[in-house]
């Protein structure tokens, strides 16, 4: 039976740097444009579903009772780099329960710049993690990537070209930045931040909100906007298991950028709900903040075998015009990485295309299932959208 | 605070409390096995991660372990007492379990499956100094064993 949730607007504020710019200023431009895409009124919205890793709860209250204290439930989601996705998940859960009929989800952050790391060393009671520098983000997977290096001949190539795919497809993208394509020979040679990534390997630092209408489909009979909603077939959520954990101290998010297992488990629930399959999947956003994630996804989604990702993206099969197009805004590399609005920025370009309405980014031949995959240290999001 | 921990009795604090423990005088990562299911744990771990039951038995790592991946960090962070750049690494220990630090190398030196061994180093931070564990390869000191 069909999961009755289904994304009937989507929004999004331009990510770039917004220096001058509040995280409600940033927000409200994406819920904005999210009601509008519906064609419904704030006074609609029966419960707001936020995500957001830095902005406190405050701004989020801040953020809903800008459009209206219409006494609604306001629930803010942190987690981590999926805390958009969190929230999404939510959302879709209370429509298809029926508990609400009409959902706001947005996704919103401002970032400091610089390298994310897993903690403060002012008040850090693991001096080993944080004081010794040993929480920066990239490193832990900077090593993982290394050791499918060794294992299965990854190359350094391999990564500048997942890197260039997002740079090509990002410089199109009118949500994000619209930073200048890169070469192959320019990423390779940008600097190392922690080998074997260089600095266009990495996401860059953006700041952006994205927001998402969620109804349930009597609500969506009522508002009109039935022709335009896309299912949410497929609403999976879960966190590592001991499988993943290799050893310590964390933060322990290494395991699934080496195995891809954790993906692979939680995708294979995603598919089961939705009853689709890889074989079905016409394109794919995945949460790969620095090069070699989408080499990783391509194998744990199930688009190829364990150890072929790299190939996948240089023989092309990544691409728009591709077997399974993946990240075809630019993703987190390219578009930017506002924590709280990634996930909710995937289910931005994802409804947009199953809409037709990619633009210069349209993947051809019609495309109808979906997925979006949005982990927050090693906590996973993975949600399959279905044209009916 | 275990009996022979570096830190008792020292000036200098110690948050790695548990983390190693001296052996001989030499210090020695120390883990956790699961006496219910086997699993075995680096740092220790009060439940089992995998079945959690709360029977656990310390167990000190080897002496050596090997390098399984490492990463040269040339980007300072932010509030990181260390400076960039810096090599990290995960070693790996013949008990079954990785441990990520610190290692006293720079691009070049490593090869993965080299010998890595612990030594104990003190930082300067606002509070004092303190004391961590970070890996030396062995290959640099004494020659592949």
């Amino acid at each position: 039976m069909t999961y009755d949730s289904y994304v009937t607007g989507v929004g999004v504020h331009k990510f770039g740097r917004w220096a001058e710019k509040s995280t409600i200023e940033l927000a409200a431009v994406a819920i904005e444009g999210a009601l509008k895409d519906a064609g419904i009124s704030f006074a609609d919205v029966q419960a707001a579903y936020l995500g957001a890793e830095y902005s406190s709860f405050i701004d989020g209250r801040m953020i809903v009772q800008h459009f209206g204290w219409t006494g609604i439930p306001i629930n803010h989601y942190q987690q981590a780099c999926a805390s958009g996705s969190a929230a999404f998940r939510e959302a879709c859960h209370a429509v298809a329960s029926g508990r609400i009929d009409v959902a706001l989800v947005c996704g919103y952050e401002k970032m400091a710049g610089g390298l994310l790391k897993g903690g403060e060393a002012g008040r850090d009671r693991e001096f080993h993690l944080h004081g010794m520098g040993l929480d920066v983000t990239p490193a832990r997977i900077a090593m993982a990537i290394q050791r499918r290096m060794e294992t299965y001949g990854d190359t350094p190539e391999m990564l500048a070209v997942e890197a260039a795919q997002c740079y090509e497809y990002g410089a199109l993208n009118e949500a994000g930045p619209q930073r200048p394509p890169a070469t192959v020979d320019e990423i390779l040679d940008s600097g190392v931040i922690c080998s074997p990534f260089t600095r266009k390997m990495c996401c860059n630092s953006s700041d952006g909100a994205a927001a998402a209408i969620v109804m349930n489909r009597k609500a969506a009979a009522r508002f009109g906007c039935v022709d335009r909603a896309i299912n949410v077939a497929g609403v999976v959520a879960g966190s590592p298991d001991a499988d993943d954990l290799v050893g310590g101290p964390g933060p322990h998010i290494g395991g699934d950028f080496r195995t891809g297992d954790h993906t692979r488990k939680v995708a294979a629930k995603a598919y089961e709900m939705a009853g689709v399959g890889p074989e079905d999947v016409d394109l794919v956003q995945c949460h790969a903040p620095f090069a070699g994630g989408g080499m990783i996804c391509a194998e744990a989604l199930g688009f190829c075998e364990l150890g072929e990702g790299g190939r996948f993206f240089l023989e092309g099969h990544a691409r728009i015009d591709g077997r399974t197009p993946i990240n075809t805004d630019g993703g987190l590399i390219a578009r930017g990485h506002p924590l709280g609005a990634t996930g909710v920025v995937e289910v931005y370009e994802l409804t947009r295309q199953l809409r037709g309405e990619g633009g210069a980014l349209q993947v051809p031949g019609n495309p109808r299932v979906a997925l979006a995959h949005n982990t927050g240290l090693g906590c996973l999001n993975a949600h399959i959208f279905i044209r009916p | 605070m275990h009996q022979d921990d570096p830190a008792a009795g020292e000036a200098a604090p110690d948050l790695q409390s548990g983390l190693y423990r001296l052996v001989d005088g030499r210090p020695r990562l120390v883990g956790n096995r699961c006496n219910a299911c086997g699993r075995m744990h680096f740092p220790r771990h009060a439940w089992c991660a995998r079945c959690c039951s709360g029977d656990l038995t310390d167990v000190p790592l080897a002496e050596h372990g090997r390098i399984g991946a490492f990463s040269w960090i040339d980007r300072q962070p932010a509030d990181a007492f260390i400076r960039a750049p810096y090599m990290q690494a995960e070693v790996e220990y013949p008990e079954g379990v990785s441990a990520f630090s610190v290692i006293e190398a720079v691009p070049g030196d490593l090869e993965p499956g080299m010998p890595a061994e612990v030594v104990l180093r003190t930082y300067e931070t606002p509070e004092g100094p303190r004391r961590a564990f970070v890996f030396r390869p062995v290959a640099t000191e004494r020659g592949q064993p």
